[in-house]
């Protein structure tokens, strides 16, 4: 449940966040993008471990390559989504009048 | 992304398959004179992995003699029926754990995708 | 992978049971037989049942160049479960028995004193042991069925 409480907080309210930060510099987005993009890389790199695993023989199960590459997956398209509605959300506010 | 489930569902089917591989040596040694039926502790094995889900990754399961007490002439112990009721169980629940599973995943796109777009 | 494994000890099942069902019905088919190839009257054969420890990923061995056991299993579960054992045929034993001698005089493979030499067995043990190994036959396969059942509901996870 928690992983799904954090995606909506996290696609719903990207600027929300931005201005609740000490600094209000685009400096912390940076590092909620810096920090999924590291994620990302690292769950696919486990993925990739795995699936070299089950094809050279060693011993792994087929449902942990699996659900390894599903998370990974999954992953992405969460930053995917955010990255969206960041352009969405820096667009909008371009739109305003000053 | 998965939630903390998983990793004691993934140890759950990695002890659903080491059933399946047991019984698969239980059913081929049926008339091998002197087999003794082989079995694990699912339940000790199951309870480790409730401690401890991360940890159990990859992790081997003691195998030993069932010591069923019904023994042929030729030394066999295996019981066919035991064996095929097995199997069917694990694979039964193995199959819904992977539907579990399946939906787990599917929730989190579904979240990710706020609903919109999200194949039912 | 286990279920891959448990696959690879079933087949070696299938294998072995199919070797007995071809030797019991040739017994069968062969239980008034007085004349072989080899020499006077059929002989009734019996295959030995033997464990047969699984090895290391055949795949690896392949890939080191190295085959260290014939027929290796195709890839490991969990280390530490080499107590997994598959079958194998470790021989075929032909009865030494003395044939069984019946008095038919008119028979063409009769001898000089008119008797004929019989196989010394009833076929009926054969046939019992035929029903067996079928059994076991049809529940390696139900094994085999299960695992790729279970694989199959493994891949269905990706699907989306």
């Amino acid at each position: 449940m928690d992983a799904i409480q954090s995606t909506r907080l996290a696609a719903l309210s990207p600027l929300e966040q931005l201005t609740k930060s000490p600094n209000a510099e685009s400096g912390s987005f940076k590092e909620l993008l810096a920090d999924g993009m590291n994620r990302i890389f690292e769950l696919e790199k486990a993925a990739d471990t795995e699936v070299r695993k089950l094809m050279s023989g060693e011993p792994v199960e087929l449902h942990r390559v699996v659900m390894a590459g599903e998370e990974a997956g999954l992953a992405f398209e969460l930053m995917i989504a955010i990255r969206n509605k960041s352009v969405d959300a820096y667009q909008e506010i371009m739109r305003m009048p000053v | 992304m998965l939630g903390p489930q998983t990793h004691l569902t993934a140890r759950y089917m990695d002890l659903l398959s080491l059933t399946q591989s047991v019984t698969a040596s239980n059913i081929a040694n049926a008339d091998t004179p002197g087999y003794r039926t082989l079995t694990f502790d699912f339940q000790s094995e199951f309870r480790r992995a409730l401690e401890d889900p991360k940890g159990q990754a990859g992790e081997s399961a003691a195998v030993f003699e069932a010591g069923l007490s019904a023994v042929k002439n030729d030394g066999n112990d295996v019981i066919l029926e035991r064996e095929l009721r097995l199997m069917s169980e694990s694979a039964i629940r193995f199959r819904h754990a992977a539907l579990m599973l399946r939906g787990g995943i599917r929730g989190v796109r579904m979240a990710i995708q706020e609903g919109r777009g999200a194949i039912g | 992978m286990s279920l891959f494994n448990a696959i690879d000890l079933s087949a070696t099942g299938l294998a072995a049971q199919r070797a007995r069902v071809e030797f019991l019905t040739q017994n069968i088919a062969n239980a008034e037989t007085t004349r072989t190839p080899e020499g006077g009257p059929y002989r009734r054969r019996s295959v030995i049942f033997e464990s047969r420890s699984f090895a290391t990923s055949r795949f690896q061995n392949t890939l080191n160049q190295v085959n260290v056991l014939n027929n290796g299993w195709f890839s490991a579960p969990f280390p530490g479960t080499s107590e997994l054992q598959g079958v194998r045929v470790s021989g075929v034993v032909v009865d030494p028995s003395e044939p069984e001698r019946r008095y038919m005089p008119e028979h063409p493979d009769a001898d000089e004193l008119g008797y004929v030499e019989f196989p010394p067995f009833s076929p009926v043990r054969d046939m019992v042991d035929l029903t067996a190994s079928v059994r076991s036959y049809q529940a390696n396969l139900s094994a085999i069925e299960a695992a790729r059942d279970m694989i199959n509901s493994t891949l269905e996870l990706a699907r989306g």
